[in-house]
């Protein structure tokens, strides 16, 4: 018998597991019930858009990209908007950026009360999971009632927005945003002072911010670790030139900042949301972009709900054949 | 090759130019470790070779898919469908 070797037990989780949100595969080395290793598959969901983005035109590819994500939609297809606008070099006019960072952090609202759910039901407090996600719902119609559609709001097209908003949709937003704001300050306060949550929540899952940096950790998640990073102040794009943004961050790194640093982010979308509703400039919704979009390659960032979205489009000067990667 | 480094609003790219027949790079690990995601997509979708790279197997690709294939590359064009996806497509 042979016990000099070191024991290595390997754990395989998925690719198909019921506790994973979508196919992934895992492979934990465990000594005893220490983690002393992982490895991962992912490529279970891939479609290869960034291939089909290839052979479509620049009005498709916004279509497609939407669908890169089904909680961030709007801001791969915004990612990509914005980049294709640099390289054909149109200016969006004002009224067009602001709608598009209202549904910006309107979507934000929706993907932050989605992980304060699901984040609650992984810690064991479904009561939480589940008035989250009725709340959600407030903000899902709100976007529906906006733009037509609850998930891929298509709301973007190249050089502008398709949908306006008029004052009575403006008013409904605000008063969404009212029973919002009031329920999230109760949500704050629930994490902050339940004990029994606090248990499941305090100094657990720490991450240093050497550690947030090590493995490239970004939004809400490295604001939580004391990162001071947002693409939304660093390097405002769409209406954020207009509407400044105050970065949230938090120096704890546990889970207890994370769900901390997340519902005061809601607060913020929703101080951002009244504010633009009430300084929303007029003018026109679009801009008339060529078909055929001039060479050239172009770097395009965004602050997705969970963390930065980078673009890199390529042109080659035809009316098809983008070349997009995105991380 | 294209890396981006990102502080703040400033983005520095810094470009890597490749011989298309024995595309390498050293690997970026060392600096920044949680490159290894995208390195092992440079292996396997592109086919360039990361030298020194901690983790070479496929991220995305599935286990029979076939040597020397790779799929993001602008050759690619698809398997061919009637070998069952047991043969190389139409890379050249």
């Amino acid at each position: 018998m042979t016990i000099d070797q070191p024991k290595k037990f390997i754990v395989p989780i998925g690719p198909q597991h019921p506790a994973l949100k979508e196919p992934g595969n895992f492979e934990f080395s465990v000594d005893g019930e220490i983690i002393t290793g992982a490895s991962i598959r992912l490529g279970y969901v891939h479609r290869g858009i960034e291939k089909g983005t290839e052979v479509r035109n620049w009005v498709q590819n916004l279509y497609l990209l939407e669908r890169i994500c089904g909680i961030c939609s709007h801001t791969h297809a915004t990612a990509y908007a914005l980049g294709v606008e640099k390289l054909a070099e149109v200016t969006v006019p004002p009224r067009a950026q602001a709608i598009r960072t209202l549904v910006c952090e309107m979507e934000r609202i929706h993907s932050h009360f989605l992980w304060l759910g699901l984040a609650a039901h992984q810690g064991g407090f479904n009561t939480l999971f589940m008035y989250a996600w009725r709340d959600r719902e407030k903000i899902m119609d709100l976007l529906e009632e906006l733009t037509g559609n609850r998930v891929h709001y298509s709301l973007n097209v190249l050089g502008g927005v398709k949908v306006d908003i008029n004052p009575q949709l403006a008013d409904a937003i605000r008063r969404g945003i009212d029973f919002l704001e009031e329920r999230t300050r109760y949500y704050l306060k629930v994490v902050s002072n339940d004990e029994t949550f606090l248990g499941r929540t305090r100094d657990i899952g720490y991450m240093s911010a050497e550690l947030a940096q090590r493995l490239g950790i970004v939004g809400p998640a490295a604001r939580a670790s004391g990162a001071v990073r947002d693409v939304r102040s660093d390097a405002p794009y769409a209406g954020y030139q207009n509407f400044k943004v105050n970065v949230i961050s938090d120096q704890k790194g546990d889970l207890e900042a994370r769900f901390a640093v997340r519902i005061k982010e809601l607060m913020e979308s929703y101080r951002l949301i009244r504010l633009i509703l009430d300084a929303m400039p007029s003018g026109e919704l679009t801009v008339r972009v060529p078909r055929r979009i001039p060479a050239g390659e172009v770097i395009s960032r965004v602050e997705a709900p969970r963390g930065e979205l980078f673009y890199f489009i390529r042109s080659k000067g035809e009316d098809k054949g983008a070349n997009t990667f995105s991380l | 090759v294209l890396y981006h480094f990102c502080e703040g609003a400033a983005v520095v790219t810094l470009r890597v130019e490749l011989s298309y027949n024995r595309p390498a790079v050293p690997s970026v690990c060392e600096l920044i470790p949680s490159a290894t995601l995208y390195e092992r997509e440079l292996i396997e979708m592109l086919g360039i070779d990361v030298v020194g790279t901690p983790n070479r197997d496929h991220l995305l690709l599935p286990d029979d898919w076939p040597y020397g294939v790779y799929p993001l590359r602008k050759a690619f064009k698809g398997l061919d469908q009637n070998s069952g996806g047991q043969e190389a497509g139409t890379e050249k």
